[in-house]
């Protein structure tokens, strides 16, 4: 029964989303949909909660046990229960100037700065990998090559204006590129498909604990 | 030597790039910008469509995506108010609305007869994901729960007295930097509905867009923030992606000076051992 | 009761499809002959990086991606857990186990906990190790990236849906001398994996791994079923690009509807 339920559920539940999604013109299906809606995006919100916990477990032992860098772990912690109990009693919604300059002044930079470190591990990723150890790296290093100078107009200005290489890039992406990706993109698709028909048949349980029937 | 030249530590690549970009963008040379054809696409697409028309901004980004999308948005707000169009943007990312509020930032100085309700809503981010589309198709209002991200009541707004649902788009253009995004368009709202598409996406996400360009799926693509200096370029008001392409050109000459570096090193210290 | 506009074609190919997957199931269940599928260099690799653990003394970190329960790499991700998880209590090797999604979270949990208890040791599970770092994407990162330097996992496993952070963590992985191991379907976030890991599953071989790993022949007749759907992927392309090139817009009208 422990994962008979689970499984009936799952089947039930994927059967009706599916149904829905196909058909229209039956008002049960669609309410149906709506409400599975519903309850996945508060489950959502709500086992955050549960997160919550598992990191106050994690960074409080650290803290308690003053391991290495506990005090890091200590403002994490100041951080995360900081701004959920302000958020909850003094800016009590998103619209509070408070909650604002929160998000805007302080989150959201910093997901800007994380995001920018990306130019950085390009840099050294490129500069690791793109050795030329087999012909297909050559290729690889050929096709880089071509358009990292295509993409900027660095490419046009070292050929005197020429736009060679932006011409070049643009076939690369547009012909061997689109046809790789067509290809990944169809196998990924029905992949994932197959995989969802897997779980939803009761075949693969690997999301329940063990694998197989 | 060549030991060296094979495994520059990482941090003299990650020092050097921060040099050459911090320097590109003191010093711009100001590199000639060519628009690219598929940037040209766009550009005569949105210009064919009949002044005042309705267009839908999917803002389908985060802060992360500021600089190769904010470019885009607001060229394509110059011209699209140009043309009268009414804007109505919303999205299914956390920042929607901030990324919303910043591209039409440029309206109160540049087109100051423009109202806000009466010539653009930001309908903001709406919770949910990708079950957002299918309800903007049944009711805008209703989808985005009665209020904009200014807090306005969407009733009270002029503007969305014509647009009651995403239907009502002449056009959609959306911004994206991942999921959902495009795939998410095409499958519940511009397929279904055959309405046209429009996309400006960060460059590494280009060559996986590509099979919805070529298909049709996609009517133009504004690549990365190469098409957004283009795009800047056409509209003929310079922005901060024409600025950024110095600095995007010069970084990607430091990785591709230290890619030859490292192969001269890999095979010199190679044919040593040997 | 009508199919929706935009989605008759797609519900007839994904009707013929799942009828395929049951009928290879179906064969497989009987016993029937299944094709042996192509070796995948990633896949045979994960014990290799898992002993290497072992030997080093050093956690396997695993990441699940960054998608929620409802994306099926996420599930695909969650089956490979399963198997590494076994593989990680058989060998008494430590492995950290970072979430983005709380549900995941709860999943991942559930399912490190059941491979403890089959491989007969549930005293080694150790729940700090499965960790929920932070519902925003780049704050995860941040969180993965310091366990990486702090806590030198030996080997690196990202299997699952990546985005923006994929090459950070490849990165960090590379520089902790982690060996890699990386998959994804999101075709963005391929080059990327395929430049900085050392192994890398390429779309619908990360939907293939589960199969793969168990040897289950049930398993590994949908894969076949897949195989046939990629077959009719094929013949609907050539016979497209053949009308379309006769000036036919056939089935291309019959795909939009």
């Amino acid at each position: 029964m422990k994962k008979e339920v689970p499984l009936a559920i799952c089947f039930i539940v994927a059967l009706i989303y599916i149904v829905s999604n196909y058909f229209t013109g039956v008002e049960f299906l669609a309410t149906m949909k709506d409400l599975l809606d519903k309850w996945y995006l508060s489950v959502d919100a709500i086992v955050v909660a549960i997160g919550m916990v598992n990191l106050a477990q994690i960074h409080g032992r650290r803290v308690a046990n003053k391991r290495e860098g506990w005090l890091f772990s200590l403002w994490l912690m100041l951080c995360m229960f900081g701004m959920f109990f302000v958020s909850i009693f003094w800016f009590k919604g998103t619209t509070h100037v408070g909650w604002n300059f929160m998000y805007k002044m302080i989150i959201s930079p910093m997901n800007a700065t994380v995001y920018s470190t990306l130019v950085f591990y390009i840099g050294s990723a490129a500069y690791r990998s793109f050795r030329i150890r087999s012909m297909e790296a050559g290729i690889l290093l050929v096709v880089a090559f071509i358009m990292m100078l295509g993409r900027v107009p660095l490419g046009a200005m070292l050929l005197g204006g020429n736009q060679a290489f932006a011409t070049a890039a643009d076939w690369l992406l547009r012909v061997p590129n689109s046809a790789g990706m067509r290809g990944i993109q169809i196998g990924a698709a029905l992949g994932g498909i197959a995989t969802a028909l897997r779980i939803m048949l009761g075949i693969e349980r690997g999301y329940l604990g063990g694998t197989g029937e | 030597m060549w030991e060296k030249i094979a495994n520059v530590d990482r941090r003299v690549i990650y020092a050097l790039m921060i040099l050459v970009i911090a320097l590109a963008l003191l010093n711009p040379i100001g590199m000639a910008i060519v628009p690219s054809q598929a940037t040209i696409d766009a550009y005569n697409y949105i210009e064919a469509m009949p002044n005042g028309s309705i267009v839908w901004l999917g803002m389908e980004f985060s802060s992360g995506g500021v600089t190769e999308l904010i470019p885009a948005a607001q060229a394509i707000i110059r011209q699209g108010f140009k043309k009268d169009f009414k804007f109505v943007c919303a999205g299914m990312w956390q920042q929607a609305g901030d990324m919303a509020e910043m591209a039409f930032s440029i309206v109160e100085k540049e087109f100051p007869d423009k109202q806000y309700g009466v010539d653009w809503v930001n309908i903001g981010y709406k919770p949910g994901g990708e079950v957002l589309l299918p309800a903007l198709i049944n009711d805008v209002n209703e989808a985005a729960k009665g209020i904009d991200h200014r807090q306005n009541q969407l009733s009270s707004l002029p503007l969305m007295s014509q647009f009651k649902t995403i239907k009502d788009a002449d056009l959609i253009i959306i911004f994206c930097t991942g999921t959902p995004g495009e795939q998410q368009y095409i499958k519940h709202v511009t397929g279904p509905l055959n309405i046209p598409l429009i996309e400006s996406a960060i460059s590494v996400s280009v060559p996986g867009i590509m099979p919805f360009v070529q298909s049709g799926q996609i009517k133009a693509l504004i690549a990365g923030m190469k098409g957004a200096a283009e795009y800047e370029a056409l509209v003929g008001v310079p922005g901060p992606a024409m600025a950024g392409m110095d600095a995007q050109s010069f970084s990607h000459g430091l990785i591709l000076l230290f890619m030859i570096l490292g192969n001269i090193g890999y095979y010199a210290t190679r044919n040593k051992k040997g | 009761m009508k199919i929706a506009a935009g989605y008759v074609f797609s519900f007839w190919f994904e009707a013929v499809f799942l009828a395929t997957v049951i009928v290879m199931i179906t064969r497989a269940r009987k016993g029937m002959k299944i094709p042996e599928i192509y070796k995948v260099a990633g896949l045979d690799a994960m014990d290799e990086a898992i002993g290497r653990c072992t030997e080093m003394g050093r956690p396997v970190h695993f990441a699940p991606g960054i998608g929620d329960v409802q994306n099926a790499q996420t599930l695909a991700a969650m089956s490979i857990l399963s198997y590494v998880a076994k593989q990680c209590a058989k060998y008494d090797t430590d492995l950290i186990d970072t979430n983005r999604n709380v549900i995941v979270y709860n999943m991942s949990e559930a399912i490190v906990k059941q491979a403890y208890i089959e491989a007969g040791k549930p005293d080694a599970f150790k729940p700090e190790n499965v960790r929920w770092i932070s519902n925003d994407q780049f704050a995860y990162a941040t969180g993965v990236t310091g366990i990486m330097y702090r806590e030198k996992p030996a080997a690196n496993l990202l299997l699952g849906a990546f985005w923006a952070e994929s090459l950070i963590f490849a990165e960090v992985g590379a520089a902790a001398g982690a060996i890699q191991i990386a998959g994804t379907a999101n075709t963005a976030q391929i080059p990327f994996f395929v430049a900085a890991c050392d192994y890398c599953l390429i779309g619908e071989e990360l939907y293939a791994a589960s199969a793969y790993l168990s040897r289950e022949p049930v398993l590994l007749g949908s894969l076949v079923a897949q195989d046939w759907g990629k077959m009719g992927g094929v013949v609907l392309i050539v016979l497209g690009t053949l009308l379309v090139s006769v000036g036919s817009p056939f089935l291309k009208d019959l795909l939009a509807k």
